[in-house]
């Protein structure tokens, strides 16, 4: 049978090559909105419901460590800060370089959008680190190589915020901050893979490694529903300030489609 | 049950988390509810 296929309404754009790539349909601010705005609500609630029952989990539920005793509940506020600041930033590396290649404007905005809450996650990962280290190691900060290479991440956060800031041209400040971020994103593996390349306070990899997690059940559970909290919560917070800024820019110029608007020529 | 030494450190590490978040969530969700005016 014959399937005829329907074409959207996108105004202002080429429709079949809004058909060809489905990055390219999501580019259109239009249909951006359109397609996430229920995720909107959707990570929202999970990032409160996960957040509250890891929470509740962790703190009442979850067994003390043999070591560390009671301490070890600061992990799951800690680690999962931690994951974050990476895949944010990772996030904002890859929006980068997709709207190096495909000059897609939204993947900028939506770049900028999550560099707060990024920072936000670093810094925490940093304070529970220093208040966990405290406890644990009696200091609250070593120039250990995990948490130096943290505190490089946080001013490549502050770098990026700060081009953005500084460049008027919305064009150049988006290229010049994307820049940034990619090449940044080398500290990613960096972090990452500290413990194992330099003598480190912190242990190495427990969770994501060869041969699966060597943690306890009891505590492994906890740690990935706050994980889950806080990634729905990254996604929440970006979706809603994106959204935001396309809303703001449709209002500036409510005569152009809002794709236009995003690829017109900024007035030097 | 949480150790008493302990806990004023677990506490801090929970609200600093729950206070900072809960805050760029709201100033997050304030502006977004204000977009189209």
């Amino acid at each position: 049978m014959h399937h005829v296929r329907s074409c959207l309404p996108l105004r202002g754009h080429d429709n079949r090559n809004a058909m060809a790539n489905p990055l390219t349909r999501l580019s259109n601010p239009e249909v951006f909105v359109r397609v996430t705005k229920p995720w909107i609500a959707v990570s929202g609630i999970l990032a409160l419901v996960c957040i509250a029952v890891g929470s509740v989990i962790g703190l009442r539920f979850s067994p003390e460590d043999i070591r560390q005793g009671e301490s070890v509940r600061i992990m799951y506020v800690h680690v999962p800060a931690a994951w974050l600041s990476l895949q944010s930033y990772a996030f904002i590396a890859t929006a980068s370089l997709v709207s190096f290649i495909w000059r897609h404007r939204l993947a900028d905005i939506a770049a900028r959008e999550a560099a707060p809450i990024g920072l936000l996650f670093t810094v925490l990962a940093i304070i529970t680190g220093a208040v966990w280290g405290k406890v644990t190691w009696g200091v609250f900060w070593d120039w250990d190589p995990r948490m130096t290479s943290m505190l490089v991440l946080v001013f490549l956060y502050l770098g990026y915020i700060a081009m953005w800031q500084m460049i008027d041209n919305e064009w150049t400040a988006a290229r010049s901050a994307g820049l940034l971020a990619m090449l940044g994103a080398v500290n990613l593996p960096i972090i990452k893979f500290s413990v194992d390349w330099w003598d480190s306070l912190h242990q190495t990899a427990t969770v994501i490694r060869e041969g699966g997690p060597k943690m306890p059940t009891s505590m492994l559970i906890p740690l990935l529903i706050m994980a889950l909290g806080y990634t729905a919560l990254f996604s929440f917070v970006v979706l809603l300030r994106t959204h935001t800024v396309l809303a703001q820019k449709r209002k500036e110029t409510p005569q152009r489609t809002s794709r236009a608007v995003l690829e017109e020529a900024p007035a030097e | 049950m949480i150790e008493p030494n302990m806990a004023p450190f677990i506490a801090l590490a929970w609200i600093v988390s729950g206070v900072s978040l809960g805050g760029i969530t709201a100033w997050s969700f304030w502006r977004y509810q204000r977009r189209d005016r």
